[in-house]
């Protein structure tokens, strides 16, 4: 099968990151590429405002069909607010589908590899927020606009700026990294809990999930000794206290 | 390979190290260096984690010297970054360990937990003991007190068993009245 250049970009937009979680988001890095490589490139042209912002029926219809084509694999995932969404990742399929596109175009590639990383480890309050300071006139149907300006005044106050920071739009360029566009990332964390320990790392302020380290065994090892105070601990007893007991 | 629960009293006494926690500590030392030599996977759950955060502020919270130099309305403040700075040292060096695997429950939900703690809470007899003494000053009180198991005790044993654990392992005697019991099995209790 014959897929169009729109279809090899979304590949490219899913593959730039390990995956995208949820259609809302998936459609809100849609707009973004749109907005920026839509001049030069073929790319899903018919965003119209929806009830989440903004939406392609385009982007959504061959959305379904990379994944009926198994270009793209569709998981059933529970998000960090505790609801069901969809998880999207490239297949073996779809890296192979676009290997000319990554070698002809690599600079295009980079530039949605930018978008599509930079918002990877970002809430999609986040996403929404930048979208809708950006485009605010797709935002007329939405409903959930009122809940995503609150979140934006939030971050101005925070800030202390009037305006965001919205990296793409600025001349620098932002990082990218095509690695998983070329070739699957095998991770080193056999047990299938890289969700949790990539929340885990951005919980406790890193930017990746550490490497696996024989010698943190022993770097954790009475890692508590000069950090207080206290002269001796009962374990049993303190965490019986944590307990409630 | 079998997967092993640790329970967060073993997670502190590693940290604690044999100065500050001599009793327990060989014994946890020995449980992470099995886990490092790849003898079992060790489960660390969120539930642990989330205990660390308590335990590490409790700790803190008994440096009365210390805290007597910060102003009343500040001790609070330090208590919690201090304990956010400590905590994320100690997550930061967990991440890194091998053999280890990090569990947030996977398919019982909330209601059923709660469910089955309290039917095991129901079937679970506590022990009453005996006091003549003060347990701070010693000098002579007689009181009783009924001693049972905690609801995050069986809580811990659950999640264990919903992320398919074959052994919860813990230095809490408390744990006892869990063996055998059969909405825990086949998870293994041991009490080190």
């Amino acid at each position: 099968m014959m897929l169009s250049l729109s279809a090899k970009w979304l590949l490219v937009l899913i593959g730039s990151t390990k995956y995208v979680d949820g259609t809302t988001r998936l459609q809100k890095y849609g707009l973004l590429t749109y907005k920026k490589i839509g001049k030069k490139e073929e790319f899903f042209s018919d965003w119209q405002p929806d009830k989440f912002g903004v939406f392609s029926k385009s982007l959504a219809k061959t959305t379904t069909l990379l994944v009926d084509e198994k270009y793209v694999a569709k998981d059933r995932i529970v998000n960090s607010y505790g609801k069901q969404t969809f998880r999207y990742r490239i297949t073996e399929k779809g890296r192979n589908e676009i290997q000319d596109l990554v070698r002809e175009k690599e600079d295009t590639v980079k530039e949605i590899c930018g978008i599509v990383q930079y918002y990877f480890g970002k809430s999609l309050k986040e996403v929404l927020a930048d979208t809708y300071t950006l485009y605010p006139e797709y935002t007329t149907n939405s409903t959930i606009r009122p809940e995503v300006n609150k979140n934006r005044t939030e971050q101005e106050s925070l800030f202390e700026e009037p305006e965001f920071d919205i990296p793409f739009e600025s001349t620098q360029k932002l990082e990218s990294d095509i690695t998983n566009l070329i070739t699957k990332v095998t991770s080193e964390h056999v047990f299938s809990d890289e969700d949790l320990r990539e929340k885990l790392a951005k919980q406790i302020g890193l930017k990746d999930i550490p490497k696996l380290d024989t010698n943190a065994f022993d770097r954790l090892s009475g890692i508590l000794q000069n950090k207080i105070k206290s002269e001796k601990i009962d374990p049993v007893e303190i965490v019986r206290t944590v307990r409630g007991s | 390979m079998q997967k092993v629960y640790i329970d967060t009293n073993i997670l502190i006494s590693y940290v604690s190290g044999p100065q500050k926690e001599p009793r327990e500590y060989p014994k946890a030392k020995q449980i992470f260096e099995d886990i490092k030599q790849g003898k079992y996977i060790g489960v660390i759950s969120t539930l642990t984690l989330l205990e660390l955060k308590g335990v590490i502020r409790t700790i803190l919270g008994y440096e009365r010297t210390q805290l007597e130099t910060i102003p009343q309305q500040k001790q609070a403040d330090h208590v919690k970054t201090k304990s956010v700075e400590i905590y994320n040292l100690l997550v930061g060096e967990l991440l890194q360990l091998s053999s280890i695997k990090f569990e947030k429950g996977r398919q019982t939900n909330f209601q059923s937990v709660l469910d089955i703690a309290n039917e095991i809470m129901d079937e679970i007899k506590g022990t009453i003991r005996f006091y003549d003494n003060c347990g701070v000053c010693r000098a002579p009180y007689k009181s009783s007190k009924h001693k049972q198991i905690l609801a995050a005790d069986i809580f811990h044993a659950l999640l264990a068993k919903d992320t398919s654990c074959d052994s919860l392992i813990t230095f809490d005697n408390g744990f006892r009245s869990l063996i055998g019991n059969s909405k825990i099995e086949p998870l293994q209790i041991q009490v080190m």
